[in-house]
């Protein structure tokens, strides 16, 4: 998987560009899988590069690099703000989204992305949390829903900066007025490098959209009975997204182009592991 | 948002058919003699059911065995429609005012929690049971106050109509039952035993025989004798204490619902076997049930122990029978304990009319009997042929002389002392110098129908712990007498006020005379008169009680208004009461406007909560925020509809350095209703700080009216259209003259008098009106033809004998005979006119109209669905006007589907529905109707692609209806293709209509069939792009629909490029619409051009961009093919002035 920026790692005669134009003159990939390793519920630490076992396409890869905790992080909330949330809802929403920016790190980033029929960039990735919280503040629930188009803006604009991206994807109901198709967008989440979380209130409709978009992009779906519980959601995410492992790989034997598919495992007993299910590659 | 549903087809018009017998006027008088009694009688069939139609000849009433005249006579039927509980409950909007508008309607019930009398372990049962009846069975106009026996005879929630606040008090209940005398007498007997068993005996004696214990005084009484007589007492003066407050209410039903396991005191046991008191409990019993049957209010008594005996902690094995039954005691005595708590309920009950709800579970249908003996009953009052004071208990006896039919009313009455009752409840303290009249109403917590008031009050901070509560009192326009004579001036109006607290204390008050100078009558007349007084008063619960009185024909009302003061002392942020003020309200003459109200708003407040569009309404919030250090507090301000649509949004930073001394933000809002549709709206004020999370909050409703009514009648909370409303039919007939008076002085297209006055009407009402409609119509072409035999053309058979009586048909063919003047079109001209009134009724009066109580039994299979963003909202029955709308147009001559009106009228009607999303399904039987009509084609195209749409399909997922009643709203794909059909035939029929094809394209493509959906696109782009079509684009909307969809069908298609164009077109067409750079962001992100993907991501986000105004056609898409309905609208109304 590639990377447009300064984290496109290419080997082989990879030029990096002063401009942030990537150059690609190599079939050969450089590959960045963000992993999750639990046993039970809980995330294993202290993993090295020998213990994990990454195909490409069935072809084993040699794994380079382990980072997990230093990389900063950039979170994207894309929030529902439809008129669902009107109410108490929606001070629950704010409440967890606080919760979470309370958590970040100096170096990290926050943006913050809303949805009703209308997506709205309230505050692009930023390091001054204090004009995030203040947009947060501003939110007034109107209209309709259209979560395909508004997680489809969080991962685009997550797919663009250094660090680790988070996007956090909320929304009570399911899609009434996004423009985008459900596939397409699904489609750009598997060219991106983001992890996103999908968190929904169970009702009546099964919110298959953000457990899909969650599942392919290495992140999981919440499914919450209240939105009481957002908090200790929102807070769970980025405690579990700290704890997982960056692995990287220069992809060889594999086809320069086309779906690549993953198979991520650990060699230790009772763990689970959870990773983007594959990669687009070339073009 | 709204759907009609219903278990029947909705295109199928109301036919005439015969309906049940009119009832007979529901208006009584109330004498008020001392000597007068009157006797409230329920009568039932054999098999429950409620008999209507009785007649003052049907009854004979007796005291003491010799029959009595009946003075006064009628049946009430207050609907019990609204009490119940429909299967989808919405909670209403939150009300800031109090009227006394509705209030003879309502029923009174006081809710009595006997503690003493409950078992601790029940206590959750009881608060399940009461709080129940509350929240199903209370309706609209009723007023509850909850008591609870243990509390001397302090209500713990004083009379209102506020549920929360019962619910809360319910709350508060625990059952502290003495234990079962049986038991705590064998306890007795085992402890007495075991000290004699322990008894110090010389060494080597032999233990006492079994049989020592003999029988001895102490043993064999209840060893709680005296607290329980004092129980059963204080029970039984709670009462009593009850129902002689409710002495004075007279032409209201009023009704005690007694939750209690009974009195378990042997009230024979004269001889003080047992228990002691016998004489005395028996006596308080007795005079509980008298001053109930004084104060003629019947005892509902309700034991929560169900079917079962003493259960649970009551029952102990009886270690010693046979020693126990030395002292009396055996395996009966519990039995014998619950037969007398249960004797004493039914006694309760069956003495002052009322029933006892003992030995079953079955609350819910208790409940329904119980509301409907307190909403459908008959009045009798009769003079007593002896009018002695002398306090005696007087038989009563009511019977009905038709067989089969069940009486149920209260057995006797007392006959008043000749010395006035030492027991009377003493008056409220009211302000100083106010009138007797006006201090009897105050010492009543139910409102009192007369002068019309309203009353609204808000909470400020005060100065200390004191709050400072503005209260806005508004007497309507026309309820005042100002007739000015020349030598004096207008009348005097007086007009008291009082604050009690919990615990009845009158905590503030004041009085005010007004005597309106003759200059200012005619002003007065017209808008009222208003007074704005402050408070102080400390944090905790009020209830704020206003009477006025108006001197020459001494006509008074009254009402009561909760209201929560809160501590404004210990919270870091709260907010005040909202104030509401507006530019008409302004003109309101205000004799008394306090100091405090002064630096708030530039115009006094006002109790109206309708407005008219084009007015301007200020509101007016303190929000006090004592957080540090220094931040900012965002304060929002938003006007939704019921169904969640924005009609107004603001929002202001305030920064704490902008604080007032008081430590206020003074935030004031002016909301301008310009564009405002009629109809009822939320206002919500919400304060955010960027400290912390906390908000802080307040919501009220209000109406906007339309402008015609609205002059029509009072500002202050008088109904609109009152004239018309003065006009309510009491008959059937005068129901039929009032409606053609209606339909010949409607203004189409405005929500008048008339239309407010047919909106008022139930379905029931409207059911019986179509009939009657009908035999009108037929009079005015064939005089002769017969009125007293119906043909329902829905059921074969014989003609039915019709519901009226022979003076009704003498009036049927007089109204006919004048309705047949106007000439031969007469007959299609009072249909088409008809038809507009009720469309009218139905879309301009508003969704927000309060549907008033109907008839005993609701219809059910009409429903109207409220949805917003997919989900619905809420649902209640629709009251029919679209159906007979349709019904009266079926009948147009010579024949419907040839008729320019009725074409204009679906096309109006069909393009309100589904610009509006009011879906009424007209759509299907336009089409029938008019095959060949292209743009009726096309919105019955859009129609059905409309609920094929993601939030169509989710809200039939989440629809929530009774059962048998379907929502039809069908599988997507099944509706796309009835749309692929209706809309090829309305290019059929139409080639040009480029809005058809353009949607046939978008339901091809919706439907998989990508290369033919790109054909009919391209086509609509080359038919836009050229002259003719061009013109008829408004402002590109079109092209920028065709050029998407386009663009959508070819990305399938695999042509990205050309997709590409398609989409940058539309994006020129609308430069700031999100959707044409998404589609761009997301084909350039699918060709890895993370860059162009990003940039167009931005470009569509881009904050500058997202102003409130933003418009991006995409959005509207569901809506838009009912953008002409104005113009329909006028067509329409035009066509009925041609017609003759």
């Amino acid at each position: 998987m590639r990377r447009a920026g300064g984290l496109a790692l290419l080997v082989s005669t990879a030029v990096v560009t002063a401009a942030q134009t990537p150059t690609f003159s190599t079939g050969v990939e450089a590959v960045r899988v963000d992993v999750l390793v639990t046993d039970g519920d809980r995330p294993v630490p202290g993993l090295g590069p020998a213990d994990f076992e990454v195909r490409d396409n069935g072809v084993r890869q040699n794994v380079s690099f382990v980072s997990a905790e230093k990389l900063p992080l950039n979170v994207i909330l894309a929030l529902d703000t439809s008129a669902s949330v009107l109410g108490e809802p929606l001070d629950h929403l704010r409440g967890a989204s606080l919760a979470l920016l309370e958590r970040l790190e100096l170096e990290d980033q926050a943006a913050l992305v809303t949805f009703c029929h209308e997506v709205r960039l309230r505050e692009p990735l930023t390091r001054d949390l204090a004009r995030v919280r203040r947009a947060l503040a501003q939110i007034e629930p109107l209209g309709e829903t259209a979560v395909i188009d508004g997680s489809y803006a969080a991962v685009v604009l997550g797919d663009t900066d250094l660090g680790r991206d988070l996007v956090i994807v909320f929304s009570d109901g399911v899609d009434t007025a996004s423009w985008l198709r459900e596939e397409r967008v699904l489609d750009a989440a598997r060219r991106s490098d983001v992890v996103v979380y999908g968190v929904s209130v169970r009702g009546a409709d099964r919110p298959e959209f953000l457990r899909e978009l969650s599942e392919l992009t290495g992140g999981g779906l919440l499914e919450v009975d209240s939105t009481r519980d957002l908090r200790a959601a929102f807070v769970g995410i980025l405690d579990e997204f700290r704890h997982r492992y960056l692995l990287n790989y220069s992809a060889v034997g594999v086809s320069p182009d086309g779906w690549h598919q993953l198979a991520v495992k650990v060699k230790r007993r009772g763990t689970t592991v959870r990773a983007r299910t594959g990669y687009v590659a070339g073009h | 948002m709204a759907l009609f549903v219903g278990a029947v087809q909705a295109q199928e018009p109301v036919r005439p058919a015969s309906s049940p017998p009119a009832r007979p006027p529901q208006t009584a008088v109330f004498p008020s003699e001392v000597d007068y009694v009157e006797v409230d009688a329920f009568v039932t069939d054999p098999r429950g059911n409620v008999v209507h139609g009785l007649t003052r000849d049907d009854f004979l009433l007796f005291e003491e065995g010799i029959r009595q005249e009946i003075a006064a006579f009628a049946e009430v039927a207050v609907p019990a429609e609204r009490v119940r509980a429909t299967p989808i409950e919405a909670a209403p909007p939150p009300r800031d005012t109090a009227t006394n508008e509705e209030a003879v309607q309502g029923r009174i019930y006081a809710i009595v929690l006997d503690e003493l009398h409950t078992d601790a372990q029940r206590s959750g049962a009881v608060r399940t049971l009461a709080r129940e009846f509350i929240a199903k069975h209370m309706a609209e106009g009723d007023v509850a106050a909850v008591v609870f026996t243990g509390g001397g005879t302090h209500a713990a929630q004083t009379f209102t109509g506020d549920k929360r606040l019962l619910q809360e008090a319910v709350g508060r209940f625990t059952g502290r039952k003495l234990p079962s005398a049986t038991l705590e007498r064998l306890r007795a007997i085992e402890f007495q035993r075991n000290l004699l068993a322990n008894e110090p005996r010389p060494e080597g004696a032999p233990p006492p025989p079994e049989n020592r214990l003999a029988p001895r005084p102490g043993l064999e009484r209840d060893p709680h004798d005296a607290a329980r007589a004092s129980a059963a007492r204080a029970s039984m003066e709670s009462l009593e204490s009850v129902a002689r407050g409710f002495a004075g209410v007279q032409g209201r039903r009023k009704a005690i619902l007694f939750f209690s396991e009974g009195i378990d005191y042997d009230t024979l046991d004269v001889m003080g076997a047992v228990q002691r008191s016998a004489s005395v409990v028996r006596s308080s019993m007795r005079e509980a049930i008298a001053t109930a049957a004084r104060s003629s209010v019947a005892v509902y008594s309700i034991d929560p122990r169900g079917p079962v005996g003493p259960i649970g902690s009551e029952v102990l094995p009886m270690t010693s029978p046979a020693e126990a039954a030395a002292f009396g005691i055996d395996s009966r005595s519990l039995g014998q304990e619950l037969r007398l708590s249960r004797d004493s309920l039914r006694r309760l009950a069956e003495e002052t009319g009322g029933i006892a709800v003992v030995d079953t579970n079955d609350y819910a249908t208790a409940y329904e009997r119980i509301v409907r003996a307190s909403s459908q009953y008959y009045l009798l009052g009769f003079y007593p042929l002896e009018s002695k004071r002398d306090g005696a208990f007087r038989r009563i006896a009511v019977r009905v002389e038709r067989a089969g039919l069940t009486v149920l009313a209260r057995e006797g009455y007392v006959r008043p002392r000749a010395q006035p009752d030492e027991k009377e409840t003493p008056g409220l303290a009211a302000a100083a110098e106010t009138s007797p009249e006006l201090r009897a109403l105050l010492d009543n917590p139910w409102p009192q129908p007369g002068l019309a008031l309203g009353v609204t009050a808000a909470a400020f901070k005060g100065s200390g712990r004191d709050a400072s509560v503005v209260v806005t009192i508004q007497l309507s326009g026309p309820g005042v007498p100002v007739e000015p004579q020349p030598d004096r001036p207008a009348d005097e109006i007086e007009l008291s006020l009082v604050a009690i607290d919990r615990q009845g204390r009158v905590r503030g008050g004041e009085r005010l005379l007004a005597r309106p100078s003759a200059e200012s009558h005619e002003h007065v007349e017209r808008s009222g008169l208003r007074f704005v007084r402050s408070l102080q008063l400390p944090p905790g619960r009020y209830q704020l009680r206003v009477a006025a009185r108006e001197a020459p024909q001494g006509r008074r009302g009254s009402v009561a208004y909760d209201l929560e003061v809160p501590d404004y002392g210990d919270q870091e942020l709260a907010m005040s009461g909202v104030l509401l003020a507006s530019r008409t309200a302004a003109l309101t003459p205000t004799p008394a406007l306090d100091d405090v109200v002064m630096p708030m708003l530039r115009t006094p407040p006002t109790a109206a909560r309708r407005f008219e569009p084009g007015d301007v309404v200020t509101a007016y919030a303190e929000v006090y925020d004592a957080r540090e250090p220094a931040h900012e507090t965002a304060i929002a301000t938003r006007v939704t509809s019921l169904d969640g649509r924005e009609v107004f949004r603001t929002t202001r930073l305030w920064s704490s350095s902008e604080l007032e001394q008081s430590g206020a933000y003074r935030h004031e809002v002016d909301i301008a209703l310009t564009d405002v549709s009629p109809g009822q709206y939320l206002l919500q004020i919400a304060a955010r700080p960027t400290l912390g999370e906390a908000t802080v909050s307040r919501e009220l409703s209000f109406e906007v009216v339309p402008v015609a009514v609205a002059a029509d009648s009072a500002p202050a909370t008088a109904a609109p259209a009152r004239r018309w409303d003065a006009r309510r039919p009491t008959s059937r007939i005068d129901r039929l003259e009032a409606w053609l008076a209606a339909v010949e002085s409607h203004e189409p297209g405005t929500a008048d008098g008339p239309a407010y006055m047919v909106r008022s009407w139930t379905a029931d009402e409207l059911q019986e009106l179509a009939t009657d409609v009908a035999v009108v119509v037929r009079l005015i072409g064939d005089p002769q033809s017969s009125v007293m035999w119906l043909v329902d053309p829905t059921l074969r058979g014989r003609p039915q004998r019709a519901p009226y009586s022979v003076d009704d048909e003498r009036r049927f063919r007089a109204l006919a005979r004048e309705a047949a003047e106007r000439g031969p079109g007469a007959r299609n001209r009072l249909l088409k006119r008809g038809a507009v009134l009720h469309t009218d009724a139905a879309i301009r009066v508003g969704m927000g109209y309060a549907q008033p109580r109907g008839a005993a039994e609701p219809r059910s299979d009409r429903w109207q669905v409220r949805f917003s963003d997919g989900q619905q909202q809420g649902a209640e029955q629709a009251p029919g006007h679209w159906e007979l709308a349709r019904a009266l147009l079926d009948n147009v001559q010579p024949d419907p589907m040839r008729d320019e009106t009725v074409r204009l009228w679906y096309l109006a009607t069909s393009a309100f529905g589904q610009h509006y999303e009011q879906h009424t399904r007209q759509e299907d039987r336009a089409v029938e109707l008019f095959p060949g009509d292209a743009n009726l084609l096309l919105l019955a195209g859009s129609f059905h692609e409309t609920f094929a749409s993601p939030r169509m399909q989710s809200l039939a997922r989440s629809i929530r209806l009774p059962s048998g009643v379907s929502h039809g709203i069908g599988a997507e794909q099944s509706e796309l293709r009835e749309a692929e059909k209706l809309l090829r035939r309305a290019l059929e029929a139409q080639p040009a209509l480029v809005e058809a094809r353009i949607r046939l394209g978008r339901v091809l493509y919706r439907l998989g069939r990508h290369e033919a959906a790109a054909r009919e696109l391209q086509q609509a782009v080359a038919a836009l792009s050229s002259g003719g079509s061009k013109a008829a684009d408004d402002d590109g909307l079109l092209r920028y629909y065709a050029e998407m969809f386009l663009g959508a069908a070819r990305e399938s298609l695999g042509r990205n490029d050309s997709a590409r164009v398609s989409y940058a077109r539309a994006a020129a067409l609308y430069p700031d619409a999100p959707s044409p750079r998404l589609a761009l962001s997301q084909l350039a992100f699918r060709g890895n051009d993370r860059a162009a993907a990003l940039d167009a991501v931005q470009r569509a986000l881009r904050p500058e961009a997202s102003r409130p105004d933003r418009d991006d056609p995409w959005w509207r898409y569901h809506v838009v093919q009912g953008r002409r309905v104005d113009a329909w609208f006028d067509e329409l109304h035009r066509s009925l002035a041609v017609e003759p």
